[in-house]
């Protein structure tokens, strides 16, 4: 038996699956692909998955991540993305598969993209979010499944980059992700709206890399 | 759709309820070049995804469309509430879940009309889509609409709606009616001009050919076809189901939906004759398919799909004759792939222990039995053909098996009720409770629990009770209190549907053209959604029944002669209304049951459907 990951990409409609639905549409690629998966032991026996860092709804992202096990010892792991990729849909696509490497524990930062619908205020726009992460405190109210905290986001968060044109601008953000401190964009959009007092414009939200505390990929 | 709306339109479904509903992008789903098909068709259903999605015969003609290489057809349900504002606050219109695009343009819109209650959610649609409601105002070739299911069988109420009714089944009159559409198209031809030539093909109704005269009480005096349309319009079915076609991949839904499995149609029609289930008459002949080909559809159906559950439908599984080996062949490979097997619709007088076997072999779920009636001699006049004794068997089958609930399913205000024929759905319930205690090996530890579900009964067009009158609003509400006065047990739950819901179904199922205007006005007054209770409003239709002069009671609760003649009866489903007349005295004169299709033939008249007679 081996415990593989693949990861994967989550882009276009598919953003508007919840985690809930895509961990049971991977399920049934994985019975549809044919290969040799491992079904728990249980009364009610189902092919066992487990998913790192779930993605909110409405988030794109490029690295996604499932793993499970397959019964041989060895398998080719191009195989694997191969014939997963057959049964899967234009939106939800394996980049590769791999026998299983981190432990989900060690994930500590993820970088997203995040693209303002501004058309020709664009420009104000990337200038303006520059301004907000500059600050050197940035005080936000986090909730949590107990209680609401205030929590000060600005070393929990890093910009590097921004760009504009004249539909859109956009900010990659690296932000503090894992079981310990997590930083969802939407928070962070929040504070922003907030700070600037503009308007809000459509936001698209794609998340690029997930890293370890020494910014190697999550693999 | 413009890359504004849509930009717009994705910020939106980001504050919705469920927005996978919204986008299509399924496993399954067909995605084609619009520029290289030559017709698109929205195959539309009149209620939310979860709903819609659970439905088999759009997914059948969908994957049948979908085959041809000219023609594209896209799913297309109705929003929920809360996108419904947003798009009309905004400007989006309808749009098809494969390509995003406004079904306006589409050339054939398509409806599965499979409940009364859709009617007002239909014309929403078609207003969502910016179309014109009336048939009339939609003057040019595209688009057509056309409807399809059970309530074509009376189209009366939706008339003015739809150009094209199709009373039957789908699979070959379709491909046809497109075909039609895309030589229609080619000659330059007027709307007129093809509906004029669709009216020729059997198993096609266009309702603007036949005109409809009233007496002054009301009642119709005559139906007149028009322009050389047929009369009466027969009913199209598919005579062999082994060489029709049935779909070996059908789009496997991102949300969890009310019936969320593979689903193969073992038969169609139903040997049985129930007097109130329109089902019962409306899809005779009864056709089997046969176990091959039935193992066939399931394991490549559960192999493209990944589904781990799978259902065997029809209107009465168990009285599929070779459903023996078709388990038998069946679960040894769902067993080895991990496929649940659903066997919904079991009579309960041949309910064997073997059978018992194998659905605990499967999946241990919830039994459910429809005894329909409390009483022998009520059972006898709606012809159920069970006797008490066989319920309790059954019940004394499945508890000995395990099984410490059952549900039954029951229904009052049937023609000739009294009193004690609804407390004897009480009383039935209670024996249950009692042989339950009365088993020495029933299962321990736990109680029993009965669950009755009393519907209203609606009486339906093309059934022998379509001459009856529904019991009144007053009357059903003192027998829902004999119901929960007459429970003496904690074990026995009692659900009742609603009463006015039945009521206004009952005006619609057997109404006629004068509810178009009707229908149109409770849309206008915000009529949506009216299958789901928190939609629907019975004051919207009192008001416009009186804005029309019309009543409820004269469609709902009239007592209708034989010789009246009925708004559906230009339309042939096979079943003679000599044969409804029969039955119908049979009933309520001499209390007199029909043995079933396969003991004695009834002569209805669908077997003149078959060319060689029912098998």
């Amino acid at each position: 038996m081996m415990n593989v990951r693949v990861f994967y990409t989550k882009t276009g409609r598919a953003r508007f699956i919840s985690h809930l639905d895509m961990m049971r549409f991977m399920t049934r690629a994985l019975k549809r692909s044919g290969l040799p998966v491992w079904y728990t032991e249980g009364f009610n026996r189902h092919i066992y998955t487990t998913f790192a860092l779930p993605l909110s709804l409405g988030f794109e992202s490029q690295c996604e991540f499932m793993d499970f096990r397959l019964l041989p010892d060895e398998f080719d792991m191009q195989e694997v993305a191969d014939r997963l990729n057959a049964c899967l849909t234009p939106d939800i696509q394996i980049k590769a598969a791999a026998p299983v490497g981190m432990d989900p524990k060690v994930i500590t930062w993820a970088d997203f993209r995040i693209t303002f619908w501004a058309q020709q205020e664009s420009d104000a726009l990337q200038q303006a979010f520059r301004n907000f992460c500059a600050q050197s405190e940035i005080v936000v109210e986090k909730k949590t499944k107990r209680s609401l905290s205030t929590v000060d986001i600005a070393p929990l968060m890093e910009l590097l980059d921004t760009a504009f044109s004249d539909e859109n601008a956009t900010a990659d953000l690296r932000l503090a992700a894992g079981n310990t401190m997590n930083i969802n964009p939407n928070l962070v959009l929040q504070a922003f709206w907030q700070h600037s007092g503009l308007e809000p414009v459509p936001v698209q939200v794609m998340r690029l890399r997930v890293l370890d505390k020494d910014f190697q990929d999550f693999a | 759709m413009t890359q504004e709306q849509r930009l717009k339109l994705e910020e939106i479904l980001m504050r919705m309820q469920k927005p996978g509903r919204y986008v299509g992008g399924e496993q399954g789903a067909v995605i084609k070049d619009a520029n290289r098909v030559a017709m698109r068709f929205a195959m539309c259903f009149p209620d939310l995804y979860e709903v819609a999605m659970s439905h088999l015969g759009i997914k059948i003609l969908y994957g049948l469309l979908n085959e041809r290489e000219d023609v594209w057809c896209e799913r297309v349900f109705a929003p929920d509430t809360d996108l419904e504002a947003e798009m009309r606050a905004n400007n989006i219109p309808l749009y098809g879940l494969e390509s995003m695009d406004s079904i306006a343009d589409f050339d054939m819109i398509g409806f599965s009309l499979q409940y009364e209650m859709c009617y007002t959610t239909m014309l929403n649609m078609l207003d969502l889509a910016g179309l014109p409601v009336r048939a009339a105002d939609r003057k040019g070739l595209t688009p057509i609409v056309v409807a399809g299911g059970p309530c074509v069988c009376n189209a009366e109420p939706i008339a003015d709606f739809v150009d094209i009714c199709l009373p039957g089944e789908g699979e070959e009159v379709l491909p046809e009616l497109c075909d039609l559409y895309l030589q229609a198209r080619s000659e330059g031809c007027s709307k007129e001009e093809f509906l004029r030539r669709a009216a020729q093909i059997k198993g096609v109704y266009v309702p603007s050919l036949y005109q409809v005269e009233y007496l002054e009480d009301g009642r119709i005096k005559e139906v007149v076809a028009l322009q050389g349309a047929p009369m009466p319009v027969k009913k199209r079915i598919v005579e062999d189901l082994d060489k029709v076609y049935y779909p070996h991949d059908i789009v496997v839904p991102f949300l969890d939906i009310v019936h969320n499995r593979a689903a193969i149609e073992v038969m169609r029609g139903c040997i049985r004759g129930c007097r109130f289930c329109q089902a019962g008459y409306l899809y005779r002949p009864n056709r089997e398919k046969s176990w091959r080909t039935l193992a066939q559809d399931a394991m490549s159906l559960c192999d493209k799909t990944g589904y781990e559950d799978l259902g065997l439908l029809s209107l009465s599984t168990s009285d599929y004759r070779e459903l023996e080996p078709l388990l038998e062949n069946l679960l040894p490979w769902t067993e080895k792939n991990y496929v649940g097997v659903s066997l919904p619709s079991l009579r309960i007088d041949n309910f064997s222990p073997k059978l018992l076997d194998y659905i605990k072999k499967v999946r241990k779920s919830g039994l459910t039995f429809a005894p329909e009636a409390g009483t022998q001699r009520m059972r006898d006049i709606i012809n159920k053909n069970i006797t008490e004794e066989e319920v309790l068997n059954t019940c004394r089958t499945a508890f000995e098996g395990g099984y410490t609930s059952v549900k039954l399913y029951f229904m009052m205000g049937l023609p000739g009720e009294t009193m004690e024929d609804v407390a004897g759905i009480v009383h039935l319930a209670q024996k249950v409770v009692d042989l339950f205690y009365s088993i020495p090996d029933r299962p321990k530890g736990k109680g029993v629990s009965v669950t009755c579900s009393v519907a209203c009964f609606v009486p339906k067009p093309f059934t022998p009770f379509q001459f009856e009158p529904q019991d009144t609003r007053e009357s059903l509400q003192e027998k829902q209190k004999c119901l929960l006065d007459t429970v003496k047990s904690r074990k026995i739950n009692i659900n009742y549907h609603d009463a006015p819901v039945s009521r206004w179904e009952a005006v619609l199922a057997r109404g006629d053209r004068r509810l178009c205007a009707v229908l149109e006005s409770v849309w206008k007054q915000g009529g949506n959604l009216e299958g789901w209770n928190e939609h629907f409003d019975a004051a919207r239709y009192e008001k416009a029944m009186e804005e029309n002069g019309l009543t409820a009671a004269f469609y709902a609760n009239r007592r209708r002669e034989y010789d009246e003649v009925m708004p559906w009866d230009h339309m042939d489903y096979g079943v003679t209304k000599e044969f409804l007349v029969r039955e119908h005295r049979r009933a309520l004169q001499e209390e007199k049951t029909t043995p079933n299709c396969r003991e004695k033939c009834a002569g209805c008249g669908a077997n003149k459907l078959m060319g060689g007679g029912c098998r």
